[in-house]
């Protein structure tokens, strides 16, 4: 039930348009309810001999003529109100999943890291537009479907009650069959459509994987085997699905026998009763008409349960995302931060900080390190070692297990998020543009930044050139159709943008480690402005980008293995300096120790 | 007809049979369904009046015990239920059968994409995204599914049942049958005018939608600069907007599908009320009896289902055109790898102890005037192992690609034991070479069928034997279901070392004379590479092999080590790396 308290005030929302549907419902089930009765005035008191209750007795013909006037009304208007009842409900139910998911939306997107490291993206993006369906699925299940099934119900009884109790004890009696069948039919159902959507990902999958590695696929000959096991995987598919048409038909089948049963039997005891005279041909006629009506209200409200239960498992998967621990909590009052310029080149102090993905996995541990103002600090080690993690701590994109952080003497933690960020530029090694224009994304943590404060840091970073050459310049909106830029350039726009931001500390994720050689110095310049007076941290894998840091930090599986300047880790001749050498001795045989002026672009090699 | 039909045509034309069974009991269905009314007809016109059955229906006299009028209501009330249970069992099978038929269509379609788009060309792969190409094989190979299953034979149901109604009705009066015909062009006129409308706006809701999901996985995946500039604000508006438009666009799809069928209700209103005026005159005038009247309408109300479907069908075929269109793309495709007309399968002279492996002056690039590789010459004796280093992008996968033929070179050749590859037959060259790459490459299938991907039909102790010799067995053993767990299911994930390990117990199998290692062991933490380091080392043993690596602790285990340079390949000596 707790769960049902979320999704609630989703559904009340919109209770305008709910009143709107009540309202409709009421008109539509009473004009189902009237449905039948032309075609009794047309054959009982038209066409019959039975005289109609009046204080006038109208001829036949004119009785005729009103019969289908009416019909045309009361069908017209029957539609009339359905499709408006429609519209209304589409309209309600999508703005309570439209509001559900830009709710959901805004919650993920101020999650930790932690959360999406630990998931698929498939699978978030699932819950944000296949699961939020569940606030309009639980709407209809719960409100709408049985609230007009009731009102249907019970209009209908009303009137063939007081047309004749016999015959409209048989039509209910025709209830309790349904249920029955919708309850044996019900679980089968629900496994059946299980396994088939199992199958049919189980192929996907398998067609998935296989085609994103296509050069393995030919490099194995498996052309053919793989063939042969999509076409298994392919007829398990098709049998499932067949077996599960069969039980789907069979089920729905079984409802229109209840009601052709009953029609039967109704047609019996009505035409005794119309040979006792005691009935008329059109109250008969209308029976018949009331008990399709029927067997629909009643399958509407026995499948409420069945789809009530789908829509839990979403709204499950939903508050995992609402109630999840893994975001970063804002202390309630926290401490004013000097805003934007006010500081310069703040010192950050890592105080035996812990962090792990999982339980009993660190990734960092027991970090002590301490920065100082305007230092430049190359993090360097193999894949794994935590680099990219020690990192992400600073913005608070995680949050450390234990220990903490300070930035200019603040715990991060009593910082508000907005505050700390303001004074942390980021570049990661793929340049991440967001789909608006140049500028924009040049602008982007500055909203004070003027086109020629913009321009300027386009021009430092070298991106103002190619940006001048693109279709609109730098109003081009990034990732349209025609407009592809090179990894170097999406870089250099995102160079520009932590200019623009002119944030006090930068971290930098192996900026140019995506590019070639060539586009890699030239970016090294735009960098080298960059970092100038500036709180740094730089991850870095070639030595040439490395060995101009103040400090260099080797971190191995999650510790600091060594620390110092370049010229003290060379002395020491420890992880960095053999890695070094070996690069070095690999690419200038002949110069075996000459250390300072080594070739760009080599890789530092960890044994 | 376009080239696109005509070939889904001829595909669809092996199922002959199951079709033609469906088009059977389709028109026996609709035979049963026009006789749905009948019953009540004779009870309203005959029993209840007293009068003599009519002489098609007088063969019901023949039932035992007709005395009185009650006994034939009882039966001709059965008869209901039995029209029914018929008419249903029709639908059954048919709908069985349809699903069936339906989804064998598309899958052999899929079937028969994934089979050429496997054997396509790395270059042709080269110009194609991954995740395209799975959207055509799962995806678009549905519209054959949707033109046979979903139109051509609605299409003639429909046909066939506005037809049958007709017929009857005209044999019961034929004015009124007229009358009632007046409203087929309009609901014509409402099909043509609404279709298109419809089509457009569901097209721009699902292109809407797209464009929703598309940036909520652009922001989610770049959340880290998101919120490190603190734009979690400014998306959440950009988010409500798109959002939004895909409500108001689903809406104006909902309303133009509810004015066509509140026409087309408002049409059979029309035409029940003027059969209902003029057939009730009629029956004033003694010229129709009641149950005739109610055949009628019985008719009438029954007309939505096949017209909807009518319309339903311009939607659906401009979308399974187009699927149908880009499949069409892939079977008219040719970017194989040519073989030699008489291509001899390459046999290994030495296969114990690896193949002699040469390139003489290599050229090759992937554009035009842009070579990767220039002059590239080396020589490998059988069983020696060479490492090939140089930085990103210098050509080292690119060299490896034309081992194995996915790529011929510009100029130069590769021999296999003195034989040009390109003389060979691609099948016999490519079952000479193992591969093991820096991702280890498995499928989601059973263990089992990963470590035999290159060698089907191996018998189970060859697979274990080959586990073993990987030091693989033990982890296997511990998985849920041993050597049939499937692999990524839910309990069975693997850790980068134990996949990596599969992969050589996959080589291990193979036993091809030739191994290429592409950086096995750089995705792996240290602990985890000196326990593989073994497995490889095996695996390597009197197998010409090729390894790019930059690790040490590989450089050491090589004979030879080739330096890629701009280009360039220079063969250094081994001292120049160890320390």
């Amino acid at each position: 039930m707790s769960r049902y308290r979320f999704i609630i005030p989703y559904i009340l929302r919109q209770r305008r348009f709910l009143l709107l549907i009540v309202i409709l419902t009421l008109f539509g089930a009473a004009l189902a309810t009237l449905q039948p009765w032309p075609l009794k005035i047309l054959i009982d008191f038209a066409l019959g001999d039975d005289s109609l209750p009046l204080f006038f007795d109208p001829t036949p013909f004119n009785l005729v003529m009103a019969a289908s006037v009416l019909s045309l009304v009361l069908y017209t208007l029957n539609s009339a109100v359905n499709s408006v009842l429609v519209w209304a409900w589409t309209a309600a139910g999508n703005k309570m999943v439209y509001h559900l998911s830009v709710d959901l939306f805004g919650r993920l997107q101020r999650l930790s890291l932690l959360f999406f490291q630990k998931r698929h993206l498939g699978d978030i993006l699932n819950r944000l537009s296949g699961d939020s369906y569940c606030v309009y699925k639980i709407a209809e299940a719960v409100v709408v479907a049985p609230f007009r099934s009731i009102v249907v119900l019970a209009m209908i009884g009303y009137v063939s009650w007081s047309l004749n109790q016999e015959l409209t004890l048989i039509s209910f009696a025709i209830a309790p069959f349904l249920g029955l069948s919708a309850w044996y039919f019900g679980g089968r159902l629900k496994r059946q459509s299980r396994l088939d959507r199992e199958a049919h990902s189980a192929l996907m999958s398998f067609v998935h994987q296989t085609v994103t590695a296509i050069p393995m696929v030919q490099a194995f000959t498996a052309e053919e085997t793989n063939k042969q096991k999509f076409d298994v995987l392919a007829r398990n598919a098709v049998t499932i699905k067949q077996k599960n048409t069969l039980i789907k038909n069979i089920f729905l089948s079984t409802g229109g026998l209840m009601t052709t049963i009953g029609g039967a039997v109704i047609l019996v005891v009505g035409g005794n009763f119309i040979l006792n005279g005691t009935l008329t041909v059109g109250s008969l006629l209308v029976f018949i008409a009331y008990l399709k009506t029927m067997q629909g209200a009643f399958q509407n409200l026995l499948t409420t349960y069945g789809s009530m239960k789908s829509a839990e498992a979403s709204i499950d998967r939903i508050l995992e995302v609402v109630n999840s621990r893994e975001k970063i909590t804002e202390v309630s009052s926290p401490q004013p931060f000097p805003h934007n310029g006010t500081v310069k080149q703040p010192y950050i102090r890592f105080n035996k900080v812990s962090f792990e993905y999982r339980k009993g996995v660190p990734v960092l541990q027991n970090i002590d390190l301490e920065i100082d103002r305007g230092e430049t600090i190359a993090i360097a080690g193999e894949t794994g070692a935590g680099k990219s993690t020690l990192i992400h701590l600073i913005p608070r994109f995680i949050d450390p297990v234990e220990g903490s952080i300070t930035l200019d003497g603040f715990d991060l933690r009593e910082l508000s998020l907005a505050d700390l960020r303001a004074h942390i530029a980021l570049v990661q090694q793929e340049p991440f543009l967001f789909p608006v224009t140049v500028a924009e994304n040049i602008g982007m943590g500055n909203p004070k930044a003027a086109p020629a404060d913009i321009r300027e840091a386009a021009v430092l970073a070298g991106a103002d050139d190619f940006i001048r050459k693109l279709p609109d310049g730098y109003q081009t909106v990034i990732a349209e159709r025609g407009v592809t830029l090179s990894g170097g350039q999406k870089q250099r726009i995102s160079i520009a943008r932590a200019l623009v931001k002119d944030a006090p500390v930068l971290l930098l994720d192996e900026p140019a480690s995506a590019l070639d050689v060539n586009t890699e110095e030239k970016l090294m310049d735009a960098i080298e402005i960059l970092m100038k007076g500036r709180t740094t941290f730089l991850i870095a894998h070639r030595f040439s980008t490395i060995h101009g840091a103040d400090r260099i930090v080797v971190l191995k599986q999650g510790n600091i293995e060594e620390i110092g300047t370049h010229e003290e880790l060379v002395a020491r001749e420890g992880a960095y300096y053999r890695s070094l050498s070996l690069q070095q001795r690999n690419a200038k045989p002949d110069e075996p120790y000459n250390l300072i002026r080594r070739p760009s672009g080599a890789r530092l090699i960890y044994e | 007809m376009n080239r696109w039909q005509i070939a889904l045509l001829k595909y669809a034309r092996s199922y002959k049979k199951g079709i033609s069974l469906i088009l059977m009991l389709m028109i026996s269905g609709i035979l049963f369904d026009l006789l749905m009314p009948w019953p009540l007809k004779l009870i309203l016109d005959y029993v209840i009046t007293g009068e003599e059955l009519p002489g098609y229906a007088s063969w019901l006299y023949n039932f035992p015990g007709i005395e009185s009028a009650l006994s034939l209501i009882v039966i001709l009330a059965f008869s209901t239920v039995v029209l029914f249970l018929l008419s249903k069992t029709v639908t059954i099978f048919k709908v069985y059968i349809k699903e069936g038929v339906g989804n064998r269509l598309m899958y052999d379609l899929g079937a028969q994409l994934f089979y050429r788009i496997q054997r396509l060309s790395l270059r042709f792969h080269g110009k194609q995204q991954s995740g395209d190409l799975v959207q055509r094989i799962t995806k678009d190979s549905t519209c054959v599914r949707d033109l046979v299953i979903g139109m051509l034979l609605p299409l003639l149901s429909s046909v066939l049942m506005l037809v049958g109604m007709f017929t009857v009705m005209w044999r019961l009066d034929r004015e009124l049958t007229l009358l009632a015909l007046i409203i087929v062009p309009c609901m014509g006129f409402l099909i043509k005018y609404f279709t298109s409308r419809i089509t457009e706006r569901s097209y721009e809701e699902y292109s809407v939608e797209g464009k929703l999901l598309a940036q909520a996985e652009q922001i989610l995946s770049g959340l880290p600069v998101v919120q490190a500039y603190g734009r979690e604000g400014f998306e959440d508006k950009r988010y409500r907007l798109i959002s939004m438009r895909a409500v108001k666009a689903k809406l104006r799809t909902v309303v133009s599908q509810l004015q066509f069928s509140l026409g087309v209700g408002t049409l059979i209103a029309i035409g029940t009320a003027i059969t209902m005026g003029f057939g009730g005159y009629r029956v004033l005038q003694g010229d129709l009896t009641v149950g005739s009247l109610l055949v009628f309408l019985s008719y009438l109300s029954s007309l939505y289902v096949p017209v909807e479907s009518l319309a339903k069908l311009t939607t659906g075929y401009a979308s399974a055109a187009a699927g149908a269109r880009r499949i069409y793309e892939i079977l008219s495709a040719d970017e194989y790898v040519s073989e030699h007309p008489d291509a001899q399968p390459l046999m290994s002279k030495t296969k114990s102890n690896g193949m002699l492996v040469r390139a003489e002056n290599v050229t090759f690039g992937y554009e035009n005037n842009n070579p990767v590789l220039q002059n590239v010459s080396f020589e490998l004796l059988p069983g020696e192992k060479a490492a090939l280093v140089g930085r990103t992008g210098a050509g080292k996968s690119t060299l490896i690609s034309l081992l194995t033929r996915f790529y011929d070179p510009w100029d130069g050749r590769i021999t296999f034991d003195g034989v040009d590859i390109r003389e060979v037959s691609l099948q016999s060259l490519r079952s000479n070479i193992s591969i093991v790459l820096q991702d280890p490459f498995l499928l989601p299938i059973t263990v089992a069928e990963n470590i035999s991907y290159g060698r089907p039909g191996a018998g189970e102790h060859e697979i274990v034997e080959a586990a073993q010799a990987a030091y693989a067995h033990e982890f296997i053993e511990k998985l849920p279901q041993g050597y049939h767990t499937v692999i990524g299911e839910r309990g069975s994930t693997l850790s980068g070392g134990e996949r990596q390990r599969l992969t050589i117990a996959r080589a291990f199998l193979k036993d091809a004379p030739v191994l290429i290692l592409d950086e096995p062991t750089s995705a792996l933490d240290a602990g985890t590479e000196a326990k593989i380091l073994d497995a490889m080392e095996r695996l390597m043993r009197n197998r010409t092999t090729f390894i790019i690596t930059h690790r040490m602790s590989m450089l050491q285990r090589v004979d030879k080590i080739f330096e890629l340079e701009n280009g360039k390949l220079v063969e250094r000596e081994r001292f120049d790396y160890a320390r």
